[in-house]
Formats: C-alpha cells, structure tokens, sequence
C-alpha cells in the first residue's frame, strides 16, 4: 500500500510539474491612470467578465446578476483605495468570494432559477457564423459538462472555471484566491482528478 | 470513454464556454452605480466606508419615519371617527407625468390581516408637502417647510389646525428615496413576479422590526407596490400601489388654506413634542381598552392595534365629544412619533407582549438617552426607573416577538448569521432551527417533541457587554416559543474513540506562516486547526459522537477526504490512509431533551 502511495505521488508531482511550465502568462496590467481615475470605464470594461464568470460557475441569471451587482457596489466603495496594477484579480477576487459566501449559506437547498430551465441561452452570445442548432448542440454540452463540474468541491469549481473558461494563469488565480499558485496547481490537480472520477461515475456526488 | 486527468485536460481546453452576457442587467446596474458614486463625489471621499452604511440607514430611517407618519395620519383620523373607514378614497387631481418627478401621488392600503383593508390616497410633493384623504371624509394636509398642518371636514364643512404633527417626520425628499429604493446595497433579492400585467422585480429591505417589500418594474425603474410590515404585524401590513409621478394636481392640492366655506373647529391639537410621557400615555390607553400592552411599538404594528382598538364599539369613542377625542388622538399620535424618532443608540427595547397593568414591576420598555449612562425603564404599572445596564434584562430580545412564523420564500436559501451578539436565522423549519441554535454551544440534543411543520425565522441581538448570552437566550426563548420543556439526561450511547497507536501521522503538517483557517462547506479540508476538526467530519460520517483521545496537540493544515460513506469503510479508511484508529465504545453523555409542555399533540 505504502509503495502504492508513493508511486502515485511521483506520478502526481510530474504531472503537476508540466502543468507549472505551461502556465499562462499574467495579463498586462492595467494602467493606473485609467483605473484609478475612472470607475465608470472600470465597470464597462469588466462587468462582462465578472457577469460571464458568475454565469459560468452559477449557470443562474438571477445569481449571476446579484454577484455582479454586488461585486462592483463593493468595488465602488472601495475604489479609491484599490490597486490598480491588480483590478482584474481584485474584482474577481470579490466575486469569487460572494460566489463561496452563497455556496456557504445555500449549500442545504437546490437552487432554482425562477427564469425557468433554458435561460441562460438567452444570453449567449452566439459565435459568428455559428448556426442555431451548433448553438444550441454547443450548450448542451456545456451544460452536461457544467452539471459536472458543479458537483466538485467549490474551491475545485472555482479553479477549473478561473484556469480553463476564464483563462487565467496560476499565479492569477493565486492572486484572486488569495493562496499561493502552487497550493492553485495542486486544486487544480485535484480537481481534474475528481472531474474525471465523475464522468467515470456520474452518480457520484462530491458534495 | 474511460476518463483520467489527461483526458479531463482535453476536454475541458477544447470546450468553448457560452459567451455570457446581460446587457440589461449591465445597463441598469451601471445607472445605479453611477448614482451612487455620485452620491459618494457629492459627499466627499468615503472614510472607512461608512459613506455606504450612513446612505442606507438614512434611507431606511426615512422609510421607517415615512411609515409613522402615514399611520399617525391614520391613527388621528379614526380616532376621530371611529368606525368611518372601508371605502375607496377618490383620486383627487388630473394626471400627467414629468420627467422630474416632485410630485407622487399613490393608493395605500393598510390590509388588518384578517382581510380588510383600509384605503386611501396619499401624496407628496416636494419639498415637504403631504396629502392625505382618508376614506372620503377627511382630508390632512402637512406642509413640513412651515411647520403646519391642517385638517379638512368636508362633510362638515370644518377643519382643524394641528402644529408639530409628522413636521419633522415627513421625508422632505420622499419620492426620490422610494425610486431610489433598489439602489440600497442591503436588499434582499427576492426574484421575479408580475403584478398588474407588469414584470417587476423584489428587494426586501429590514431595517428594525420594519421589514418594506419593494417591487420595482425593471425597465421603467419605477417603483409599482411598496409594502410596509413589521416582523410581528400578524398579516397587517401597509401597501402602496398605483403610484403616478408628476401627476398634474389643482393649484389647491397641497393648500393650507380652509375652503372659505369652512368653519375652523376651535381646538387645537398640539403634537409638536412627543415625549416618554405621550408613551406612557398611549400604553395607558392601549392597556385600558384592551386588557394588555401593544404587541409592538414599531409603527405600522402599532397603528393598527391602536387602530383596532379606536375602531371597537366597546371603547365608545364615538360618544366622547370631539374636543376629548381630539386630546387622546394628539397624545397617540405623539407616542408614536416618540418611539419612531428614537435613535438606534438609545439601544431602545420593548418587552411588553401579553404583559399587563397587573404584571407590576415587569419592565416593558426601556431606553438609553444619548449620553446618558442609564437605562430609562418603563413598568407594567407605568412607573418609570432608572436602572444601570447591568441591570437590563438579559432576555428581552429573543422573547417570542422575536420568533415568528416565516414567509418562507422558495427560491431563498436558509441562512445563518451569528456576529458580535446578532443572530438572524431565516426559513428554517422547526427541528432544523432547534438544532442549529443549541448546536452553537456543542448541546448534544435529542427532539421528542411534536413541532408544528412551518418555516420559522429567528431574529435577535443583545446588548452590548453581554453578547455571549446570545445562543443560551435564543435557545430559551424558543424553548418557550414552542412550549417545549428542556430536560438534561444522561443516557449510555454508541460512540467512537479516535486513537493514534502509530503516533502523529504523516499527513499532518506544520502549519502555514500564514492564516490558514479554510474550511469548506463539506468540512473536510482544514487549514491551522487541531484534531477536533477531524472528530467532526468523521461523527458525520459515523452518525455518532467521536472522542478525540490521540494526544496529538497543535494546529495543522490537513485534507481530510473520506471517500467512504459507511461506518466500516470510513473506519477502514482511517486506519489505512492516516493511521488513526476508531474504536466503538459506550460512553454516558448527557443530553437536553426536549418534549412538548402539554405532551405531543395537545
């Protein structure tokens, strides 16, 4: 059992090894007179990032709204005082932290969007050219997909929408989650372990 | 397909997530927010953020002081006629809109919770006018700006002066705080419904013991119903509908000036100064005709049961002359205003539910003056004495007014929030709400009670300095809610020893320089946190208690993921991955068991 482990633990290591070498790089960061001076052009530029993401882990318009609209009140209350070298994480950071502060108070019931099954196709936006029926194919996938990753852990759902559909680096990621990027490579790690264990087993629930 | 890692990797690059977006939602929050940084450049740079907290509770106040002034109107109004109310007010002036809203006209219903409602028509206009008809025999006007009002007999052809009534209390910029509603940061979503044929949207605001539902049209961003209530108002509540902004009025809409056909009645009804004595007095009254103290002092909670008890033929206020009338209206009015204008320092409680004039010494109101050190506190036979904090009651905010049957709502999750001495639970059914509340002092507790099947919500505070008494008075206090009588026992059970013949793991690891206390919703992964963590999740796991006997002592960062849901599996897996040892054991723990008073069922 003992060797077993071990075994196991090299494998792990090599793999997250790679993972650290193809890492993404950061994103420029923003230039102070621009995010400092203008809270308007902050919320134009990023309400649809911290929308999208909210949507992508939530998939609930009326959740999403909520963290959106949460996440940029308290960014405003705290605009003056935030860095502008690191506003993307900042405020990915606040909705992610909203989005973990729900899954705390809600975890006991299923949610239900009052909108009705569907409603997150009204908005997407779809691809040029893309046909009806692609779309249409297209989210379902997603949503098969997002079915399963909704059952992880939430600090593994987090890191998979942040690395994979937001597309962030590990040092980013580190940064929103307030950890350090190699505790982020090891989530992420996990999580694609257990992502795997359920599309093997889709009966099984993490939580 | 067999799935791995890699596999997963694949998968997961080569899916192309839907491209959210809303632009509505974008557009309509980006109008708040705009507003409200606005508000922030007006104010000055915020300092510590309280800019925010200082907005809100400045909307809500003028909400709540909005409210008494709408039932210190009515309450007047059926004071003076007793029994006059059931008809629907006429709209009094044509209509048009403008695109700066100074004047707001709308429908209020106050509904008694049995059914019936009283209606009329309301209206503000800026900067401090206000209007009322109530039921089409009386007509109150306000002119905050001159610190004067009148009221207006049709049928009579009278009217009547009346300085100081709601001259302070009148929001002077009401219309902009109602459209302004949604913008609040503190309201609780409450999603989407249609109401007369409009898609609107719910934000619940609680600010106190009042609790105001507005539901706003989303693409219009004007308000469609605002509804008042108080958390123990039994069904009664206050509802305005059918608002219309810039409506044209007649030029004598808000005039001061009595029709000149109209006689002024030779009474004068001075509400200008509202005091602890105006308070006592209306309790006087409430007691008198009606046995016992109001349920509660929030406005809407105590219009109405003044109301009810102004309306009953038994108190036969119909036959007092309208001068005697007219001094008892002035002093309800005044109570009322007294307790609406209470600052939240004054730390101000009321504990009067059920008690009665022959309950003595029993305090039923307290209050801290600002600056002053001392409590000032009203008794059951309406004695005032000032006591030290010290000597406040420990118990008076969890008693049962603070316990209430819930509007439970089901798209809203139960909550729990427990802070510096608040405690706010919502929706959560009977047994879950006992449990949750004597789970915070670690009471092991076995229910053998009947409980009725309801969604309960349970609000409280205590006073500064005695915070920690929080979870014990909770717990009594539903305890007496239920009428439930609370039993320690002792009783042999089924339990787990957690061992480490091995000595310390390898899974535990020194711990991280920094904070690391992260424990997810599972309670399976912790950060800077001893052994007891893990005697948790594996009692979960198990069903039964786990005593932490390894000796092991310090904070660790750990995982710690059992896969397994059955006890021998879970056992296994302990022994096997982290060399702990569960071992079955009796042991006599004691128990709080709760049971019916009357027996289950009775």
């Amino acid at each position: 059992m003992g060797f077993a482990l071990q075994q196991q633990t090299k494998a792990e290591d090599a793999e997250m090894a790679a993972e650290s070498a193809k890492d993404k790089p950061d994103p420029p960061p923003i230039p102070a007179a621009n995010a400092h001076g203008d809270f308007a052009s902050l919320y134009d530029r990023f309400y649809p990032r911290i929308f999208r993401y909210a949507m992508r882990v939530l998939m609930n318009r009326t959740l999403a709204e909520d963290i959106a609209g949460e996440t940029f009140t308290r960014a405003l209350e705290h605009f003056a005082s935030h860095n502008p070298q690191t506003v993307s994480a900042w405020l990915y950071r606040i909705a992610t932290n909203l989005i973990h502060d729900h899954w705390r108070r809600g975890w006991r019931v299923t949610y239900v969007d009052p909108t009705g099954d569907g409603a997150e196709a009204l908005l997407d936006r779809p691809a040029s050219g893309e046909g009806a029926a692609d779309r249409l194919e297209r989210l379902e996938r997603w949503r098969e997909l997002h079915r399963q990753i909704s059952r992880l852990k939430p600090e593994y759902r987090t890191v998979i929408v942040l690395y994979y559909f937001e597309e962030m680096g590990l040092s980013e990621i580190a940064r929103v989650l307030g950890v350090l990027a190699p505790t982020v490579r090891w989530r992420l790690h996990r999580a694609r372990r257990r992502l795997a264990d359920l599309l093997n087993r889709p009966e099984r629930s993490e939580r | 397909m067999k799935h791995d890692p890699k596999t997963v990797d694949a998968l997961l690059k080569n899916t192309r997530p839907p491209e959210f977006a809303n632009p509505e939602h974008q557009a309509l929050l980006r109008q708040s927010l705009m507003d409200k940084e606005a508000l922030t450049r007006v104010a000055g740079p915020p300092k510590e953020n309280r800019l925010m907290t200082m907005l809100n509770t400045f909307r809500s106040s003028r909400l709540r002081w909005a409210a008494a002034t709408l039932v210190t109107v009515i309450v007047c109004a059926l004071i003076f006629w007793p029994g006059g109310h059931g008809s629907t007010a006429a709209l009094a002036a044509a209509l048009a809109k403008l695109r700066q809203a100074q004047v707001m006209i709308c429908s209020v219903a106050i509904e008694s919770g049995s059914g019936q409602a009283t209606r009329f028509k309301m209206a503000f206009k800026v900067p401090g006018l206000m209007r009322n008809e109530v039921s089409g025999q009386a007509t109150y006007i306000i002119d905050a700006t001159r610190k004067k009002s009148i009221m207006l007999l049709p049928k009579e052809k009278k009217y009547i002066e009346m300085p100081g009534l709601g001259h302070d209390l009148l929001p002077a910029n009401m219309i902009q705080e109602m459209r302004e509603l949604p913008a609040n940061e503190d309201c609780q979503k409450l999603g989407r419904k249609v109401i007369d044929g409009r898609k609107v949207d719910g934000f619940r605001i609680t600010q106190g013991p009042l609790v105001t539902t507005a539901w706003v049209d989303p693409a219009t961003r004007e308000i469609v119903r605002l509804e008042h209530e108080s958390r123990d108002s039994a069904g009664r509540r206050v509802v305005m509908s059918e608002f219309q902004f810039d409506p044209v009025v007649a030029s004598d809409y808000f005039s001061m000036t009595p029709p000149k056909d109209f006689q002024r009645l030779g009474v004068t009804a001075d509400t200008a100064h509202a005091s602890e004595k105006d308070l006592i007095e209306l309790l006087r009254f409430a007691a008198t005709y009606s046995g016992h103290f109001p349920d509660s002092l929030d406005p809407i909670g105590l219009g109405t049961e003044l109301r009810g008890i102004a309306s009953n033929p038994k108190a036969g206020l119909s036959k007092v002359p309208i001068n005697e009338r007219l001094k008892i209206g002035s002093f309800l009015q005044r109570g009322i205003i007294f307790v609406a204008k209470l600052d939240p320092r004054t730390d101000w409680q009321w504990a009067g539910k059920g008690v009665s004039p022959k309950d003595g010494s029993a305090p039923i109101f307290w209050y801290k003056p600002v600056g002053s050190e001392r409590y000032r506190v009203i008794t059951a036979d309406l004695n005032v004495k000032e006591l030290p904090a010290s000597e406040i009651p420990a118990l008076a905010d969890f008693q049962n007014q603070n316990v209430r049957i819930s509007e439970s709502r089901w798209w809203l999750s139960p909550t729990w929030y427990s802070d510096r001495g608040t405690m706010d639970l919502f929706a959560y059914k009977a047994d879950a709400l006992l449990k949750s509340v004597f789970a915070q002092t670690g009471t092991r507790l076995k229910i053998e009670a009947a409980l009725p099947d309801k969604r309960y919500d349970l609000k409280g505070r205590m006073p500064k300095g005695r915070e920690g008494e929080m979870n014990t008075a909770a717990q009594q206090a539903l305890v007496k809610y239920f009428a439930l009588k609370a039993d320690k026992e002792t009783s042999a059970t089924h339990v787990y020893i957690l061992t480490a013949p091995k000595g310390k793991p390898d899974f535990l690891r020194a711990p991280k320089k920094t904070q690391g206390s992260s424990v997810d919703q599972t309670g399976t992964v912790f950060g800077n946190m001893g052994l007891g963590g893990i005697t948790n999740v594996l009692s979960q796991k198990l069903g039964r208690p786990v005593f932490d006997e390894t000796g092991i002592q310090g904070q660790f960062d750990y995982e710690f993921s059992l896969a397994e849901k059955d006890p021998e599996g879970v056992i296994r897996e302990t022994r096997e991955k982290y060399g702990l040892e569960l071992t079955s054991a009796r042991r006599d723990l004691e128990y709080t068991v709760l049971r019916n008073l009357q027996g289950p069922g009775q």
